[in-house]
C-alpha cells in the first residue's frame, strides 16, 4: 500500500472543468490516478462501492475527494454529508472545489465536515497553481487517516 | 250640792256639747256649763295646736285675759297665766288643772281655781273632771275634722293650681287643643285654636269637630269615631288638615286620645299640630328630588350621546385600525415580495458567480490550452487571437469579481464598531502588496490613525480600492507616489488618499463614483469601472460620506468620513 500512488477522485459536472483539471494534472506532473465521476448520486455510488463500483481494483477507495458544490441529482453538500455519516469513509479528506465565493456555502461546508474550500481560478495558470498546492498539502504533508474502518 | 245635781248637770252638759264640729262654739258650751253648773271661779281651757308642741287658750272664765295667747305643750300653766297677769298670787286657795286626753293623746287642759274647800272641793273636782271626760272625745272628732279639711283645702288648692298649670299650658301652646264629646259637640278649645279658626269661644263651642274638616277627610275620621265606639282607647296620631271660617286650609298631624269617665270614653281630646310648612317642605323635596330627576335625565341623555359619539368615534378608529392593518398586511406583502425579489438577486449574484464563470474558466483555459499545446502550429495572428480571448475572460471575470464585492458591500449585514484605521490600512496595503510592487509605488502612511465606528471588512475593501485607484491613474513613466493620513473634524474623522496622478476635471468629481462610469479607454487604464462606487456605496452604508479635491494635471485628493470612536 505504501508504494501504491494513491487515487484522487474528482466530483465534477462541468466536462469543461474536468478536461482543464485533467489538463493541469498533467501541467503540474501529477501522477495520483484520477477518477471522476459526473454527480452526486454517482459519487456516493463510488464511495460506496455500489455496482459496478464494487470492484475496488479498478475504482479504488480514494485518499483525497475533489468535491464540486453544484451538481445534478444530489448535491456537493449531500455527498459531504453523507460522507461524514458513513463508518469506513468519514475521514477521507475531503477538499471542496468549487465556483462559488457565497459566504454561506462556505460556512455550510465547513459545518458538514469539508477539510477545505477553495474556488476554481479562472486563469488557467492560477488552476495548475491550486491543484499543486492541494497535493502538496494533502498528498504529501499531511499524515493519511486509516481507512475502512 | 246632792248627790242627784251632779248627774242632772252632766246629763244638761251631754244634751249640749258635741253637736257640732265648731270648736269654738263647742268649747264655748262647755266654759258656759262650767261656770253656770259647778260655780268655779275661774277657768282656762288650753287646746293643742294644730302642730302638737304648743297649747292654745282659747276660752276662759273670769280671767281678764284675751284668747288666743299659746303656750309650749310642758310649759306650766298657772306660771303663764301668772305672767300674763290672768290670775293673782294667792288669790285663793285652791287651784287644779284636768288633762283632757282621748284616745291616748293629749288634747288640751282645763285649769280651774275653785272657792270651795273640802269635801265640796272634792266633789267639785270629781264633776269637773268627768265632764273633761265628755269634751275629750268631742275635741278629738273635731281636731280630725279640722285636719280633715285642711288636708282637702289642701288638695283643693293643689289641683286649683295643677289645672290652672294645665289650663296656662293648654291656652298658651301653639298646638290647636280642642275636646269632644262623643258626638263631635265641640266642649273645649284652646287660645291657638280659636285664633285659628275664626270663631270667639262661644260660637266654637258650639260647632261640631266635622265643622273644622274638609269633606274628603270625613270617611277617616267616621271610620276613627267607629273603632272609638268599639272600645278602642288607643291614641291614634294621623294626619289630616283643618278648614277655618274663611275656608282657609292647613295641614295638620293629629294627637288623638280618649277622654275616659268611669271606664268609658266620655269625650276625644285633639292636638293638632300645623304641619303646613313641612308639608312644604316635604313638597319642596319632592321638587327638588322631581328636578333632581329631571336633571338626571338630562345628564342621562347627554351622557347616552355621548357614548353614542364615542361608539361612532370608535368604529371609525375601529375603521382606520383596519385599513391600517390592510394597509400594514400591503407592507408586509411589499416587503415579503422585496425580500422575495433579495431573494431572486442572491439567486442571481450566486449564479453570476458560478454559473458564469464557468464558461469563462473553459474560454480561459483552452485559449491558453492552445497557446501552450499548439502554440507553434500557429501564425501570429492566430496566436494574437487566441491571447485576445484570454484576456477578455480574464477583464470579465474582473468585471465579476467586481459586480460581486458591490453587491456584497449594497447587501451585506452592517454592523458598526469601533475600527482601528491603522489595522486596516495595514491589511489593504498587504493586499495590494503585488501591484504596489509592479508599479514601484511609494506609500506613506501619516499616523497615527484614529479609532472610527465602521465595519471592518467593508472599511478593509473601500481603503483597499482607494489606494489601488491612487496607484493607478498615473501618467504614463511616472512613478506613483501614494500620501494617507487622517484628521479629526468634530466627531467625525477624514482619512485623506493623497495621489500624483492625473487629476480628474471638476465636472467629472460626481461622476467617478458612479457605477460603471470610466472617464478613460481600456487599454488606457484597465479597470471596471466599479471601484470608486464600491467606495461610495460601502461608507454612506457605514453612515459617512465620500468626496475629492482634484485638478487636472495636480494630482487627486480623495477623501472618506466616518464616525470618530475615540
Amino acid at each position: 500500500m505504501f508504494t501504491q500512488v494513491q487515487t484522487i477522485l474528482l466530483v465534477e459536472d462541468d466536462p469543461n472543468d474536468v478536461l482543464l483539471i485533467q489538463r493541469a494534472f498533467r501541467k503540474a506532473r501529477l501522477v495520483n490516478p484520477l477518477q471522476v465521476v459526473r454527480d452526486g448520486e454517482e459519487a456516493i455510488a463510488y464511495l460506496g462501492g455500489e455496482g459496478a463500483y464494487a470492484d475496488r481494483e479498478q475504482y479504488p477507495l480514494p485518499a483525497l475527494v475533489l468535491l464540486d458544490l453544484k451538481l445534478p441529482r444530489r448535491s456537493g453538500f449531500e455527498v459531504l454529508q453523507w460522507i461524514r455519516q458513513h463508518a469506513g469513509l468519514k475521514r477521507v479528506p475531503v477538499v471542496v472545489l468549487t465556483s462559488s465565493r457565497n459566504g454561506p456555502d462556505i460556512n455550510q461546508a465547513y459545518e458538514l465536515g469539508a477539510n477545505s474550500y477553495l474556488v476554481k481560478p479562472v486563469g488557467f495558470e492560477g488552476l495548475v497553481d491550486l491543484l499543486k498546492a492541494v497535493h502538496l498539502y494533502w498528498m504529501v504533508l499531511s499524515e493519511k487517516p486509516e481507512m475502512g474502518t | 250640792m246632792n248627790p242627784e245635781q251632779p248627774l242632772q248637770q252632766l246629763y244638761e252638759l251631754g244634751l249640749t256639747v258635741g253637736r257640732t264640729l265648731d270648736l269654738d262654739h263647742e268649747t264655748a258650751v262647755f266654759m258656759d256649763w262650767l261656770a253656770r253648773s259647778t260655780g268655779v271661779a275661774q277657768a282656762a281651757l288650753f287646746v293643742a295646736g294644730q302642730t302638737g308642741h304648743t297649747l292654745c287658750l282659747i276660752q276662759a272664765v273670769g280671767l281678764p285675759l284675751p284668747i288666743g295667747g299659746e303656750l309650749p305643750v310642758g310649759f306650766d300653766p298657772w306660771r303663764w297665766l301668772r305672767e300674763k297677769g290672768g290670775v293673782e298670787e294667792g288669790d285663793g286657795p285652791c287651784q287644779y288643772a284636768v288633762p283632757l286626753i282621748a284616745e291616748q293623746r293629749l288634747l288640751g287642759v282645763l285649769c280651774v281655781r275653785s272657792r270651795r274647800a273640802g269635801e265640796e272641793l272634792v266633789q267639785e273636782q270629781r264633776l269637773v273632771e268627768t265632764a273633761a271626760g265628755y269634751l275629750a272625745p268631742v275635741l278629738a272628732n273635731i281636731l280630725r275634722y279640722r285636719t280633715l279639711e285642711e288636708e282637702v283645702a289642701r288638695r283643693v288648692a293643689e289641683l286649683a293650681e295643677s289645672e290652672a298649670r294645665y289650663r296656662l299650658l293648654a291656652e298658651t301652646a301653639r298646638d290647636i287643643i280642642l275636646v269632644h264629646d262623643m258626638e263631635g259637640r265641640i266642649l273645649y278649645v284652646n287660645q291657638a285654636g280659636l285664633e285659628w279658626s275664626g270663631y270667639s269661644k262661644e260660637e266654637a263651642l258650639g260647632k261640631l269637630v266635622t265643622d273644622f274638616i274638609p269633606p274628603e277627610h270625613l270617611p277617616a275620621l267616621a271610620q276613627r269615631r267607629d273603632q272609638r265606639a268599639a272600645g278602642e282607647f288607643d291614641r291614634y296620631v294621623y294626619e289630616t288638615e283643618f278648614v277655618n271660617r274663611h275656608g282657609e286650609r292647613i295641614a295638620v298631624e293629629v294627637s288623638s286620645s280618649p277622654v275616659l269617665h268611669e271606664g268609658q270614653a266620655a269625650g276625644i281630646l285633639l292636638v293638632a299640630r300645623d304641619v303646613t310648612w313641612r308639608k312644604q317642605a316635604e313638597g319642596m323635596l319632592r321638587q327638588h328630588a322631581e328636578e333632581l330627576e329631571r336633571r338626571v335625565a338630562e345628564r342621562t341623555a347627554e351622557l347616552e350621546e355621548r357614548m353614542a359619539e364615542v361608539e361612532r368615534l370608535n368604529r371609525a378608529l375601529t375603521n382606520l385600525l383596519e385599513d391600517l392593518q390592510a394597509a400594514n398586511r400591503n407592507l408586509e406583502a411589499t416587503a415579503a415580495q422585496l425580500r422575495e425579489a433579495n431573494e431572486e438577486l442572491e439567486a442571481f449574484v450566486y449564479s453570476v458567480s458560478h454559473d458564469l464563470r464557468a464558461p469563462l474558466r473553459a474560454m480561459e483555459g483552452f485559449a491558453q490550452a492552445l497557446l501552450e499545446d499548439y502554440g507553434g502550429e500557429m501564425d501570429p495572428t492566430a496566436r494574437d487571437y487566441a491571447g485576445r480571448v484570454v484576456a477578455a475572460a480574464q477583464r470579465m471575470d474582473a468585471l465579476i469579481q467586481d459586480l460581486l464585492t458591490y453587491s456584497r458591500v449594497s447587501r451585506t449585514d452592517i454592523r458598526l464598531g469601533p475600527v482601528d484605521l491603522e489595522l486596516v490600512v495595514q491589511d489593504a496595503l498587504r493586499e495590494l502588496e503585488v501591484e504596489v510592487q509592479k508599479k514601484e509605488a511609494q506609500i506613506v502612511v501619516e499616523g497615527p490613525l484614529p479609532m472610527v465606528r465602521a465595519h471592518y471588512t467593508v472599511l478593509a475593501q473601500v481603503v483597499s480600492n482607494l489606494i489601488s485607484n491612487a496607484v493607478k491613474f498615473v501618467a504614463g513613466g511616472v512613478r506613483p507616489r501614494v500620501r494617507l493620513w487622517a484628521e479629526e473634524r468634530g466627531q467625525w474623522v477624514r482619512l485623506w488618499v493623497e495621489d500624483n496622478g492625473i487629476g480628474i476635471p471638476p465636472e467629472h468629481h460626481e461622476r467617478v463614483f458612479r457605477i460603471f462610469e470610466r472617464l478613460h479607454s481600456i487599454e488606457t487604464y484597465p479597470g471596471t469601472g466599479v471601484g470608486l462606487a464600491i467606495v461610495k456605496k460601502g461608507v454612506e452604508r457605514m453612515g459617512g460620506r465620500v468626496g475629492l479635491e482634484s485638478e487636472v494635471g495636480q494630482g487627486s485628493r480623495f477623501w472618506i468620513e466616518l464616525c470618530g470612536a475615540g
